[in-house]
């Protein structure tokens, strides 16, 4: 499976900091797990408001992790429930969003 | 370097989401210097009880505050705050958007700047802190100078006083000296 994450970002930022790169990766694996559980909770219970609050929350996670494809994913998630459009395909999304991050932590625990 | 920070400076950063707080904090540390002293707050509302007991100069204030807590004021609301009670502090505002006017609003109701986050929004934070620190430091200069031209004033009329003084009520000690 090709690889969805990269510390290109955090190692260029942090000019090469292991400290600080680690301690970054560590906060967002301590709560990329619990919002995953809470996107599809706030998903099943339709509660988009405070969903697309959460995905807005998560933009700067991906920037910093590298992760190009769930950025872009979070926006159209963000902009559909905003604009109350494609609002059918949002469960789609949204799973499809939590199978990044899940595929993120595997990638970011090695 | 001229955005080398001369004296403490205080900045408060207001972020529901500690990685992107955390990674701007550290960012700023080590850029603008040990004089550089950062607080972090997840709501504005706690920013707001401890500027009532300690203003700080910069407050770096994010536009969406309630991913954690529901209630929490936004950044508008937080901004509004600040300049009605502390005009003096420099607020920059800071937001996962990019529209045009989200950022007009914030800088009518007196934010000193807005900057889209993403990959460059802690160098955009830290370029816009060493202009401010660049302007205080000239704004020093100028002052120090002031004071140093109203010394040098005031030592010439006394030199002046003292010459006259000298010439009419000692005359006989001046009878060597230069007219």
């Amino acid at each position: 499976m090709e690889s969805i994450t990269s510390l290109e970002f955090l190692k260029d930022f942090t000019e090469g900091d292991e400290e600080r790169i680690n301690k970054y990766v560590g906060m967002y694996l301590s709560s990329a797990e619990e919002n995953a559980k809470e996107f599809k909770k706030l998903m099943d219970e339709q509660r988009l408001d405070e969903l697309r609050s959460i995905v807005h929350s998560m933009k700067p996670h991906f920037d910093f992790m590298g992760m190009k494809t769930a950025r872009a994913l979070a926006e159209t998630i963000e902009a559909s429930i905003i604009e109350n459009t494609s609002i059918e395909s949002l469960p789609e999304k949204v799973s499809e969003l939590i199978a990044m991050i899940e595929q993120s932590l595997v990638e970011l625990r090695h | 370097m001229k955005s080398e920070l001369k004296r403490k400076l205080e900045l408060f950063i207001v972020d529901d989401d500690a990685l992107s707080m955390s990674v701007l904090g550290d960012y700023l540390k080590k850029k603008i210097g040990s004089n550089l002293e950062v607080h972090e707050f997840d709501t504005g509302e706690t920013c707001l009880a401890k500027i009532a007991e300690r203003t700080p100069h910069i407050v770096v204030l994010d536009y969406h505050l309630d991913s954690k807590t529901q209630t929490a004021a936004n950044g508008i609301d937080i901004l509004k705050k600040i300049m009605a009670h502390h005009p003096e502090v420099t607020v920059i505002m800071l937001s996962g958007q990019a529209k045009i006017d989200i950022a007009i609003e914030t800088m009518r109701l007196g934010a000193r700047d807005y900057v889209v986050k993403g990959e460059t929004a802690s160098l955009h934070v830290s370029q816009i802190i060493k202009s401010i620190v660049e302007a205080e430091n000239q704004a020093d200069e100028l002052r120090n100078y002031k004071v140093g031209f109203w010394i040098a004033i005031g030592i010439m009329i006394l030199l002046t006083i003292g010459v006259i003084v000298l010439y009419t009520f000692f005359p006989e000690h001046t009878k060597h000296l230069p007219m």
